[in-house]
């Protein structure tokens, strides 16, 4: 567990504030961030599906411990981020964790995906 | 001729482009593989890159092109046009140097038999100076003569070789094809389409799709999902597969293609199951003359759930409607474990 008077984690929500298969927006302070259930576990991850930045607490629909953006069916396993399927990037998470019963996540840096392709540089604008 | 190279990692390919073409209908109609959804501004699936300042946005306010860093020279390919050579970087792992095996192309056609069958929608037809094969749940680009700008709508039967195509369009307040039709009362009109689009398929041919099939539907979203039907029936594929349906519109007096729908039940009445949905009204009493279609009350995804309990099992599901509708049909049948490559949708709205 972390150091409780780590200032760079924060508290998020509640961990009845999250129904198991949902995913709910909240803000940090700073920036957004979206936490989904699977079961009894917690994921604290980017607003945004890393595909075309939908918002994931619109378009993503989570069943089975698998995250799906409906825009255009990406999907992820939402326990460890890895694509599945379509999705050709992985989901990134906060570090996170359940401290008596609330969600707490570090979010001293926003994460933000890398939407450009490795050879972006060598195409010069 | 603007010549306009498409490339990303895997490689490049250089197509011509025709005056007033977008740079979509420039590609696929060479045979370029490149990534689309509705082909017309909505489901920015079709987001590339080019050199800031060196392709002109035909529609600025498009829905897809909201979350565009243009500053990045992000692009929709389906809204961009060129007049001079260009470069377009297309994002992903799609292998530009693979050739589509069917391509769309441009045709001139006549609108007409335009007629109201429900209150908020109506068929017409299309007529083209040549012809066209489509594969069932495909659409077709529609720009009326003088119109900036493309709609998609979705062949409602199926057809090979076809020289007339069926649709339906449905009122949309200041949409402009629609205005023309339900405002304005255009029944005649010369067209340019663009086509045939669309992965949301269905060939019953393949073995890979011989399969029972769930259908979820809302209003003109069925139009697809009747192509897919009809291709189902012109090979008798009730005769040994099932089909679970549920189609949804507001009120009673919305439904329309009833008659069609019987036909489709009657070719194999114990394999057909089709259900009704009416969002805006209770009661449950069935229709007059409809009688082997139950009605029920609710939104389409959530009467499905209430009826579909085993279902989806291993099924081939087509979706079409508003995107509430959508994504609450995706919900429910990803919980009922069918993978996303067997669920086929547009989305145009």
């Amino acid at each position: 567990m972390s150091d409780a008077t780590d200032t760079a984690w924060q508290q998020i929500c509640s961990a009845t504030d999250i129904n198991d298969g949902e995913l709910k927006r909240f803000e940090t302070g700073q920036f957004a961030v979206v936490v989904a259930r699977v079961g009894d576990e917690f994921r604290v991850i980017p607003p945004f599906c890393p595909h075309m930045a939908e918002p994931l607490h619109e378009s993503g629909i989570c069943r089975g411990g698998t995250l799906t953006c409906s825009k255009h069916l990406w999907q992820w396993n939402l326990l460890t981020g890895e694509e599945q399927g379509p999705a050709e990037r992985p989901l990134v998470f906060y570090e996170s964790e359940i401290r008596d019963g609330d969600i707490w996540a570090r979010v001293d840096q926003e994460l933000v995906y890398e939407f450009d392709e490795e050879d972006d540089d060598d195409f010069e604008w | 001729m603007p010549t306009v190279t498409f490339l990303n990692k895997q490689g490049r390919v250089a197509v011509d482009c025709q005056e007033g073409e977008t740079l979509l209908q420039a590609g696929l109609r060479q045979g370029v593989p490149l990534p689309y959804g509705c082909g017309a501004g909505v489901c920015s699936t079709c987001v590339a890159r080019a050199r800031p300042g060196t392709v002109e946005n035909a529609w600025a306010e498009a829905p897809g092109a909201e979350n565009l860093k243009r500053d990045k020279g992000e692009c929709l390919l389906c809204q961009s046009l060129v007049t001079d050579d260009c470069e377009i970087l297309v994002p992903g792992k799609i292998d530009l140097a693979q050739t589509l095996a069917e391509t769309p192309a441009h045709h001139c056609a006549r609108l007409h038999d335009v007629a109201l069958v429900a209150p908020d929608v109506a068929t017409f037809q299309l007529s083209l100076e040549g012809q066209a094969d489509y594969t069932a749940g495909q659409y077709f680009l529609v720009r009326l003569e003088g119109m900036q700008g493309y709609r998609p709508y979705s062949m409602t039967d199926f057809q090979r070789e076809a020289q007339r195509l069926n649709f339906v369009i449905k009122r949309i307040p200041n949409g402009k094809f629609s205005d023309e039709i339900f405002a304005n009362g255009v029944s005649e009109a010369k067209v340019d389409i663009f086509g045939p689009m669309g992965l949301a398929t269905f060939d019953p041919s393949d073995p890979k799709e011989s399969r029972d099939l769930v259908c979820l539907v809302g209003g003109s979203g069925i139009a697809g999902i009747m192509s897919v039907l009809d291709r189902a029936i012109s090979v008798n594929h009730f005769e040994n597969h099932r089909l679970f349906m549920v189609f949804g519109v507001r009120r009673r007096e919305d439904f329309f293609f009833l008659d069609e729908l019987k036909r489709i039940k009657e070719s194999a009445p114990d394999n057909v199951s089709i259900h009704l949905a009416v969002s805006e009204e209770e009661g449950s009493e069935e229709l007059d003359d409809y009688r082997d279609f139950p009605l029920h009350h609710g939104f389409v995804h959530d009467v499905a759930e209430r009826l579909g309990d085993g279902m989806f099992d291993n099924r081939l599901a087509f979706l079409g409607g508003p995107p509430a509708m959508l994504t609450g049909s995706l919900a429910l049948l990803l919980g009922a474990g069918l993978p996303v490559t067997d669920i086929r949708y547009d989305r145009f709205g």
